[in-house]
């Protein structure tokens, strides 16, 4: 198993190498001029230093060079358009809002999934089965930005049961993490369900009841470890459906989060804000993914023992 | 009177015959493969419902227009921000341009790229995956590690670096969004032909002479057409939804084209005053992904031999 994960994590760290250093050339060949829009009014002199400050006055490789000798040091750099402001400041002062909301979220989305499927599957063809089942269906087709307007708008506006927008007290997590859940609910009720299924019709379940085994050890002991296993696997994607959650998310209930920043950044073509924070981004995927391998281990034990079919 | 009673005599039987014709006559007639999965799609009620949902709402996209005589880019602000009437049967927009007519527009964009994107990556993901599963070795050793590379990456930092660089022009929506989408069908696809390429009918094909294009076109590709409809059916919402969100971060399609996207992340922002504006584009986005879900959810049922009937 050991020389498994490590033959991963190599791996993953070369992907996100390749990543950063994709999405650096693209950036850099972008058309026109980064800093066209600053220097506008400028004389050609303060041009010049302007020019010369962001090092845009060097060959793209010199600059590729300087740019992961700074990476290594934990320099992500500074915005062009907003002088002064480093991207390492955004991160610190928004990172952690983000996280906050997208971990709460996913916490939601796995708790109240997780058993929301089981229930499902327990209950395959009665009445609230249907009725979940539709309502799963719709949350997966509905796209977030307008569920999440719609929670607000019925939720926080009309049932006044949150604040509808903005930061700053506990109460504001409310709408943007429940916001955030629906979709990850109702994707992660439908696969337990259909696993759980699965597993219910397996043998060692019919096993476990001849043998004795009343429901609530059944479930606890068989059932739900043994449907989780292709859950895990979808946590590590989901992981990155926070990111793009974020964005939404956070321009809808005003948050102060990373997202907003990228998307700001992204309209402002503020070319080294968005390469800075596409890299964190990056950084955070692949470390998911990671995780989302040692987790894998963890959960099925036909990883860990050698020799066992799969 | 009992059984052991009755005397059989010959006089009592009668030579009927044999009937040659109707000893041939077949019980159940012999349908071919695919008019048997559309059997057995038609008898699902709720993927016959998403066909038809699915037919209706392209219909409105395109006789819309015609039908409502109003013009989507046509701008009135003494008609502006109107709920739904039997003038406009949307409202209107806070520029006053009939929401229905937009709609319809909106509809056209957002299916063509959803579509298209699908296509694209179809053609990638079903020419890799062929070549890596009927060459094999290196062949499919290098994909399956490009594979492995590209659905590693994430995709919507892709897709939004990629817009920025490239402007908002339809391709390069298109090309964002499909240059990492073909790795899901390159894995299924391979998978589909490795188990394809063992059976008999292809070894006999090879006997009789068939160069490797015919085997793929004759025999390899049509047996893998049920799984890729099925991926079509999951990969077009998914793609819409894709767009949406680019739209919804400025980067999606250019005005004064629009899509379902763009008019929702418009109309979002008007929630609270003007509901009207986010409800009905996200109503089309939301039956036409139910539709899509339904025909992919019956398709899969009607193509499963575990369930044959």
């Amino acid at each position: 198993m050991a020389r498994f994960l490590a033959k991963r994590v190599l791996y993953e760290l070369l992907t996100l190498f390749l990543i950063v250093t994709a999405t650096f050339f693209l950036i850099a060949g972008a058309p026109g001029d980064p800093i066209a829009a600053k220097v506008e009014q400028m004389p050609a002199r303060a041009q010049a230093v302007i020019r010369e400050k962001y090092g845009l006055d060097r060959p793209v490789m010199e600059r590729y060079f300087a740019y992961m000798k700074n990476l290594l040091r934990g320099d992500f750099g500074e915005s062009i358009v907003y002088t002064g402001r480093r991207v390492n400041d955004v991160i610190r002062e928004n990172a952690p809002i983000s996280a906050r909301i997208g971990l709460m979220a996913l916490a939601l989305d796995l708790l109240i999934g997780i058993l929301l499927g089981l229930m499902m599957a327990l209950n395959r063809g009665k009445a609230i089965d249907h009725v979940m089942r539709v309502v799963v269906v719709l949350a997966i087709c509905t796209p977030l930005f307008v569920s999440a307007a719609l929670l607000q708008y019925y939720l926080a506006f009309k049932l006044k049961l949150a604040p509808i927008f903005g930061w700053g007290r506990p109460e504001h997590y409310i709408m943007p993490v429940l916001a955030m859940a629906i979709g990850g609910i109702a994707t992660y009720a439908k696969y337990m369900r259909g696993s759980g299924l699965f597993v219910i019709g397996e043998d060692y379940i019919i096993t476990a009841k001849a043998k004795g085994c009343d429901k609530g050890r059944i479930l606890r002991k068989h059932v739900l470890r043994n449907s989780m296993i292709p859950i895990v696997t979808m946590t590590g994607p989901a992981i990155a459906g926070i990111f793009g959650g974020s964005f939404i998310i956070e321009k809808i209930f005003s948050i102060p989060g990373l997202g907003r920043y990228y998307v700001k950044a992204v309209g402002d073509s503020d070319y080294t804000m968005v390469l800075g924070l596409t890299v964190f981004f990056a950084v955070l995927y692949v470390a998911s993914l990671i995780l989302v391998d040692i987790l894998y281990c963890v959960v099925d034990p036909r990883i860990r023992i050698p020799g066992t079919e799969r | 009177m009992s059984v052991d009673d009755i005397v059989l005599a010959d006089d009592m039987f009668e030579r009927v015959g044999v009937d040659q014709i109707s000893s041939e006559h077949l019980e159940k007639p012999a349908l071919t493969y695919w008019a048997d999965v559309w059997r057995r799609f038609k008898e699902n009620r709720l993927a016959l419902f998403g066909l038809i949902l699915l037919a209706l709402i392209v219909a409105t996209l395109f006789v819309g227009p015609a039908l409502s005589g109003k013009d989507y880019q046509h701008i009135d602000s003494s008609i502006k921000n109107q709920r739904p009437s039997a003038e406009h049967w949307f409202g209107t927009d806070d520029m006053g341009r009939d929401i229905f007519t937009r709609v319809c527009y909106g509809g056209r964009a957002s299916i063509l790229i959803g579509l298209l994107c699908t296509a694209v990556m179809m053609v990638i993901g079903f020419a890799l995956g062929a070549l890596a599963g009927l060459r094999g070795g290196w062949v499919d050793n290098l994909i399956m590690r490009m594979a492995e590379f590209v659905g590693n990456l994430p995709y919507l930092i892709i897709v939004v670096i990629l817009t920025m660089v490239m402007g908002r022009s339809l391709f390069a929506l298109v090309f964002a969004m499909s240059l990492t989408s073909w790795v899901g069908t390159t894995r299924m696809v391979r998978g589909q032909i490795l188990q394809l390429k063992e059976q008999d009918y292809v070894e006999a094909a090879k006997a009789l002479g068939s160069d490797m294009w015919r085997i793929i076109m004759r025999h390899l590709l049509p047996n893998t057409l049920g799984i890729i409809m099925i991926q079509i059916t999951m990969s077009v919402p998914g793609f819409i939804f894709g767009e949406a969100f680019l739209s919804y971060i400025g980067l999606g399609i250019r005005p004064p084209e629009t899509s379902w996207g763009a008019l929702a992340s418009y109309g979002q922002e008007k929630l609270m005053f003007q509901p009207h504006m986010l409800f009905f584009p996200s109503l089309m986005i939301v039956l036409t992904t139910l539709s899509f879900h339904l025909i992919g959810d019956g398709l899969s049922d009607a193509l499963d031999p575990k369930l044959r009937r």
